[in-house]
Formats: structure tokens, C-alpha cells, sequence
């Protein structure tokens, strides 16, 4: 008679867990490298605008 | 019991690892084209911010493995039956051909789309003409249409140098448009000289490639005709801001080089080619790469150069 084995132990779900594990990397440093732009161009000053247009800082302008 | 506990339906093909994926990109294709962008970047007489700089060549990467997804894609079917390509993902059966199509889809929106957000919208529109020319115009439409599929096609992995350039400046000049050249006509006799060895492949596959349509005597006439049309393309740059004494002398060498490998591949014939296993095609080959490395570092020896502010006044800028 076979061994039962649990699902969890079974190799596909180790190689989705991995597989998902490095995706959710990837999204992260999609966030990490939006955000680190976002930065630069702030200090950098140029071309921010509000939503509602109640804040804008014009590139070469300095207030 | 045994019905219970049987796990043979959990083939590989039904969960692909990571590492498929990241293969479905094109790795070493990416390389290629980061260091190229980086290299146009790095020389353009602006310098970008250093973060905007890394996520836009991140951007460049992931939109070249997205064409490489997508070409794959594409080519499953002939991937299949070159013995070059036939352990790639989908025709080894660890990526479905949809999943491929996804993710190339996917990734060439999202790549577009962050490059217009991080630089400028001329950067991210020739990354988006980039993949459609290497997907549409080369994958579907020339590679199994013509043997001038590589000299078009070749255009494609030329891009990337005019995007960095674009990502810094804002603009195109002279500068990148000469290492758009270089890469453009570097190409034919790059592949020509594979396509000598690979021929059994292409032909198996049905890809015209020259030497299969026109045989192995065009295909080495080609090699050198194109070689000798090279050298002014890459020496040229000299005489722009991006050049200087160091890359006029290194280039001369180095086309001088390329030219001696392109004249040997000409003076043979298939016969002696099978005599000693192709060995001068494949060091040409091999030599190419180095050929189109080299030229890059040269570009970065002298923008480092021109960093130091150790440029000759009086070195003639002529274009």
C-alpha cells in the first residue's frame, strides 16, 4: 500500500510557493522603484501638480 | 488507496518555476540591451538623475524580455525543431504558449507605460516601437518570409543605445543614430556567420535564412560586403562628442580584426568549413561579440574621460 503523503509537502505546492514568493518580490520592487522616483523627481522640484490644480511648481521656477 | 495518493498529474508543464519565466525573458538578450541602453545613457552629454536612470534601464530590460517573451511566444513551433532552441520553455513544455503570451503582453504595457512615467514620452515610444518591431515586424512578419529577415530585424536590437540617449537628453542626435548603425550593421554578418554552422537547423526549420535560400558562397560574399560597409559606420563615431583619439585607435584595430575574420570567411568554401568543424565561422563568431563589446567600452572609456576632463582640445569633432 502507498505511503499517504500530505498535499502540502507535495512538490507542485513548493515550486507555487516559490514561484509566488518571487513574483511578490518583484511587485515589491516595482513599489520600491515607483516610490524612489517619486522621490527624485520631488527634490528635484520639477512638474508637480495637485489633483485640483491648487498646487503646481513650474520646472526652472523657484518660489 | 492508490488512487488517492497518485500525484502523476502534477506534471511540471502544469506549474512552471520561476526560473521558467525568468528564461522566457531572454536573459542574456536583456544583458545585451541593458548595457547597450546603459552605454547610451551614460554618454549623452545630459546626465539623468541616478535613480530615474536605474528604473528606466530597468524598464528597457523588462521591455526587451517582454519582446523575447513574445517572440517565443510566436516561434514556439520552430523553436520546437532547432536543436538551438528547442529546451526554451514553451517548446520543452515547462510554459504554456498562453502564459507567454500573457506575460509578454503584460510586462510590454507595463514596462511602456513606467518609462513614460519616469522620463519622457520619446524614450517610452521607441521602447514601444522597439518591441513592435521585433514582434510584429521581425518575429511575424520577415523571419520566415525573407533572408533580409536579419538585416531588417537587426534593427530591433539597435534600439536600445537611442533610448538610454533619449531617456537623458530628451532627444535624438548624430551620436546615438552612429551606435544605432553600428549595432544595425554589425547584425548580418553576426548571424550570417551562426547561420554557416546552425545551417542543418534553419533548414529543418524552414527559416530562410541566407544560406539556406541563396547557399553557403552568397552567405560568405554577404559577410564580407557587409564587414567592409561596418568599419566606416564604426569608426565614424570617432568624430563625434561621444569618440576621441582612444576609440579612433582601438576601432581601427578592431575593424581591421573584423575585416581579416570576414576576408577568411570569404576565401573558403563549405567543404573545408566541414574539414575543420567550421572553426573559423565560429571564431568570427565569437569574435563578434567581443567586437560589438569592446566598441560600447570604448564609448564609456571615453565619456569616463570626458568626466575627468581629460579630453584632447584639440580632437576634430566632425559630426
Amino acid at each position: 500500500m502507498n505511503e499517504i503523503k500530505s498535499p502540502d509537502g507535495h512538490e507542485i505546492y513548493k515550486r507555487r510557493g516559490g514561484r509566488n514568493k518571487a513574483v511578490g518580490l518583484c511587485l515589491l520592487g516595482v513599489v520600491v522603484m515607483i516610490f524612489a522616483v517619486t522621490i527624485a523627481k520631488l527634490s528635484a522640484g520639477v512638474d508637480i501638480r495637485g489633483y485640483d490644480h491648487t498646487f503646481e511648481t513650474v520646472p526652472g521656477v523657484v518660489e | 488507496m492508490t488512487e488517492l495518493t497518485d500525484t502523476s498529474w502534477s506534471t511540471k508543464a502544469a506549474e512552471p518555476e520561476f526560473r521558467d519565466y525568468v528564461e522566457l525573458l531572454k536573459p542574456r538578450v536583456m544583458r545585451l540591451v541593458v548595457f547597450t541602453a546603459a552605454i547610451g545613457l551614460l554618454c549623452a552629454p545630459v546626465m539623468a538623475h541616478p535613480v530615474i536612470a536605474l528604473a528606466s534601464l530597468i524598464c528597457i530590460a523588462v521591455g526587451a524580455g517582454a519582446s523575447g517573451a513574445l517572440n517565443m511566444w510566436w516561434d514556439a513551433d520552430i523553436d520546437a525543431v532547432m536543436g538551438r532552441t528547442a529546451k526554451r520553455p514553451i517548446p520543452s513544455g515547462r510554459v504554456t504558449g498562453d502564459e507567454a503570451l500573457a506575460i509578454g503582453v503584460g510586462l510590454s504595457m507595463l514596462s511602456v507605460m513606467l518609462l513614460f512615467i519616469f522620463s519622457n514620452p520619446l524614450a517610452a515610444g521607441l521602447l514601444a516601437f522597439t518591441i513592435f518591431f521585433y514582434v510584429v515586424i521581425y518575429s511575424m512578419w520577415l523571419k520566415r518570409l525573407t533572408p533580409q529577415n536579419i538585416v531588417i530585424g537587426g534593427a530591433a536590437g539597435a534600439f536600445p543605445p537611442v533610448i538610454g540617449w533619449a531617456v537623458a537628453t530628451g532627444g535624438i542626435s548624430v551620436e546615438p543614430l552612429l551606435m544605432f548603425g553600428l549595432i544595425f550593421m554589425w547584425t548580418p554578418p553576426h548571424f550570417w556567420a551562426l547561420a554557416l554552422f546552425r545551417n542543418d537547423d534553419y533548414t529543418n526549420a524552414a527559416v530562410p535564412m541566407l544560406p539556406v535560400v541563396a547557399g553557403t558562397r552568397a552567405t560568405r560574399n554577404q559577410v564580407l560586403w557587409y564587414s567592409i560597409a561596418l568599419a566606416p559606420v564604426a569608426i565614424a563615431p570617432a568624430f563625434t562628442i561621444v569618440g576621441g583619439p582612444f576609440y579612433l585607435i582601438a576601432a581601427l584595430v578592431l575593424n581591421a580584426l573584423f575585416l581579416k575574420g570576414a576576408l577568411d570567411i570569404y576565401r573558403r568554401d563549405t567543404e573545408a568549413a566541414k574539414a575543420d568543424g567550421f572553426r573559423v565561422e565560429k571564431r568570427f563568431f565569437g569574435f563578434s561579440i567581443l567586437y560589438l563589446f569592446l566598441h560600447f567600452v570604448l564609448f564609456l572609456v571615453e565619456a569616463v574621460l570626458r568626466g575627468f576632463d581629460l579630453v584632447w582640445a584639440g580632437w576634430p569633432v566632425l559630426l
